[in-house]
């Protein structure tokens, strides 16, 4: 009888452990970063950054990002209409622009495939992305 | 003698819990009128003829004794369409080798969406043959009756998902050509709980 009190104590402690653990764990991975992403880009892009076949092209490891660092914020905010090449593959389908997206949740976003899908992690400042936002609003002529 | 009375609690729980099928509505229920009272039919999809990505002529006899999705979308659209064909993939994925469930993707926009346009979109999405997967085209009244057809499935019934107007719906049809339910094509969750479903048709629930 104690020895059975026992294993079901440990038994119900242990799932405890486990809960807290998982709640934890979920706490730390859902930064708003990672809770943009998913609600804004995954859809298409995967929550991998894997994209989708050659319809939308992929975050994750992209050459595109190496060589557009700084043009990430303004695809985020004015998408993408010309054909494009990703990993020697060229993608000639349109990304509309998230307008409705705040210069905060943008650098979150761009912060969170930084860090996530690329292998220099580079880090974008506020001011980096309110600088890159105005240079292509200029561009564009609006 | 305990343990075994613990086992035997455990395991008709079990047995209890899996005779606790999962049963689907079915949509498109009418009351009519007839000599003796009021029956109920059942409206079943409509007749069709549609010609698919690699130009084969599709109809109701291609889907005979077999569960299919169905949904409505265009090659051009940036905003939905890429969101529904990854969920229609997952589906697409899960049953690859069962050939009981088909899919059937229509354009609603037929002028642009030829059959070349619907096999590249179809490549694009790694789908290079048409024995699970129909795109289909057609006249352009034929794919708009097609949707009202689903649609007047769907108000027929009470049970009538908000907003079906607005498309990016899936549609789960039986065996029989009857529609078992309509799910949020954009939303994972809801593609999550039609991945089950078309396994209880399946299984001929
Ligand atoms: C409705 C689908 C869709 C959504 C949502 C979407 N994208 Fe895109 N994205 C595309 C498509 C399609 C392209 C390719 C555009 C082209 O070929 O011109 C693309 C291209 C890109 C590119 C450049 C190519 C690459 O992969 O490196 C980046 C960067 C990008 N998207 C980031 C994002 C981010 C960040 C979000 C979320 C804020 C997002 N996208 C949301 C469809 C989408």
């Amino acid at each position: 009888m104690d020895t059975r009190k026992k294993t079901a104590l440990i038994a119900v402690a242990g799932l405890l452990a486990f809960y807290l653990l998982t709640k934890g764990l979920n706490a730390l991975s859902s930064s708003p970063g990672a809770n943009s992403y998913k609600s804004y880009c995954a859809k298409c892009h995967g929550e991998q950054g894997e994209g989708l076949g050659t319809l939308v092209p992929p975050l994750n490891n992209a050459d595109w990002l190496k060589t557009n660092s700084s043009n990430l914020a303004c695809v985020i905010r004015y998408g993408i209409k010309d054909s494009i090449q990703v990993n020697g593959q060229w993608y000639d389908e349109e990304m509309l622009g998230l307008s409705a997206l705040s210069e905060v949740q943008i650098a979150n976003i761009c912060n969170y495939i930084s860090s996530n899908f690329t292998e220099t992690k580079h880090f974008y400042t506020p001011e980096e992305i309110e600088n890159s936002l105005q240079g292509c609003k200029d561009e564009k002529g609006n | 003698m305990k343990e075994l009375f613990y086992f035997l609690a455990i395991f008709s729980f079990f047995l209890f819990s899996c005779q606790e099928e999962r049963s689907l509505p079915i949509y498109g229920k009418e009351a009519v009128k007839t000599d003796l009272g009021y029956d109920t039919i059942v409206k079943k999809v409509a007749n069709f003829q549609f010609v698919d990505q690699k130009g084969e002529s599709i109809s109701n006899a291609d889907f005979e004794g077999k569960v299919f999705v169905s949904d409505f979308f265009f090659t051009s659209c940036p905003s939905i369409c890429p969101v529904m064909s990854r969920q229609m993939l997952r589906i697409y994925t899960t049953y690859l080798d069962n050939e009981e469930l088909a899919l059937i993707s229509h354009t609603i926009d037929p002028d642009r969406d030829d059959v070349q346009k619907l096999d590249e979109y179809a490549h694009k999405l790694g789908i290079e043959d048409n024995k699970k997967w129909h795109f289909v085209t057609g006249e352009k009244e034929d794919l708009y009756k097609m949707a009202e057809n689903y649609m007047i499935i769907a108000y027929a019934d009470d049970e009538v998902p908000g907003g079906f107007e607005h498309s990016g719906y899936f549609i789960l049809v039986d065996q029989k050509q009857q529609v078992r339910g309509y799910y949020d094509g954009t939303d994972e969750a809801a593609v999550s709980q039609l991945i089950l479903d078309i396994q209880v048709l399946l299984d001929g629930h």
